[in-house]
């Protein structure tokens, strides 16, 4: 018997990883066609392919926010040096907590994803000649989850895979540069993003 | 030299679009659209590809979009219809002046393929 409804799995990677109104139409044209007798595998290659056109229209539309991360990670280095070096050298003195250094760290992190935010809203505002942005409250906390999740999940993989402190600093440099990214990600001047809401 | 800059000229997977779009008048939506060019291209379309070129379009200012009825087999989503505006119309006439006179050009290629 022919199922009526497509892979629950399927919909859901279509409605998430494609969000958007537009996308609306997209999702219901493609259970319609399911629903006249396209296959399962059919379904999924359309999906696969919505995903990946919307994830290239997405990076080609961001790709100031990964120049300005990038240009920003770079210099940060010499910030983790310091931080590093600051936090495990006092920070276990002045709080006389167990993970004293691992919270001293964190919050220069914290800070320096901050103001590469910060910079980062200048220079958009400057370049777009619009102040009145949107997206970048969230971005004050999205950054430090980002980084912070990431971190904690990779932590145990270290002594399995024999990584050095190198490899250990190249990660995290990365981690890093997700982590801006993703709090750059969202913003846009607001009144673009009202019309567009008019528009759709 | 300065007007000629100005001027769209379509894509392959655009030109038909707008032709699959201005054939099937009232009902071209994602899916008849989609049908349409893989009923001549003889081979399977993405859809979100479809809609990527449709949205390209529009922006250029060459089709316009209205959302329809939303209806129980789509899972309560509106279709999305197209209409191609006067600057397409335009358009497409430009292009197939272009690629006749282009094809003029080759007689003998012609003889060969037809």
């Amino acid at each position: 018997m022919r199922r009526t409804n497509p892979p629950f799995f399927a919909t859901w990677v279509l409605e998430h990883l494609t969000p958007g109104d537009r996308n609306n139409a997209l999702s219901g044209d493609l259970l319609e066609e399911f629903r006249s007798g396209r296959s399962t595998s059919w379904y999924w290659r359309q999906v696969l392919s919505a995903v990946a056109i919307n994830s290239a229209r997405e990076i080609r539309s961001h790709l100031f926010v990964f120049a300005f991360a990038a240009l920003w990670t770079i210099p940060s280095r010499a910030w983790w040096i310091f931080a590093f070096w600051s936090a495990a050298h006092s920070a276990g003195f002045i709080l006389p907590w167990p993970y004293a250094t691992t919270l001293g760290m964190a919050i220069l992190v914290f800070l320096s994803l901050w103001a590469g935010l910060a910079a980062y809203v200048l220079l958009y505002s400057i370049t777009e000649r619009n102040s009145n942005l949107e997206g970048a409250g969230r971005g004050l906390w999205i950054g430090p989850l980002v980084f912070s999740i990431i971190t904690v999940a990779i932590r145990p993989l270290y002594r399995p895979l024999g990584l050095s402190i190198l490899h250990w600093e190249a990660i995290t440099l990365f981690v890093y540069f997700l982590s801006l990214t993703a709090s750059a990600w969202k913003i846009k001047p607001r009144a673009a993003s009202e019309s567009k809401a008019k528009v759709s | 030299m300065e007007e000629m800059a100005e001027r769209n000229y379509l894509g392959e997977l655009e030109l038909m679009i707008v032709l699959a779009v201005i054939y099937l008048d009232d009902e071209a939506y994602g899916v008849p659209i989609s049908r349409e060019l893989e009923k001549h291209r003889k081979r399977e379309v993405s859809v979100s590809s479809v809609y990527a070129a449709l949205d390209r379009l529009e922006g250029k200012g060459l089709i316009s979009s209205r959302l329809g009825e939303a209806t129980q087999e789509r899972g309560g989503k509106a279709r999305r219809y197209f209409q191609v505006t006067q600057e397409g119309l335009r358009t497409i006439h430009q292009t197939r002046r272009v690629l006749t006179t282009l094809w003029q050009k080759l007689p003998e290629l012609e003889r060969k393929t037809s």
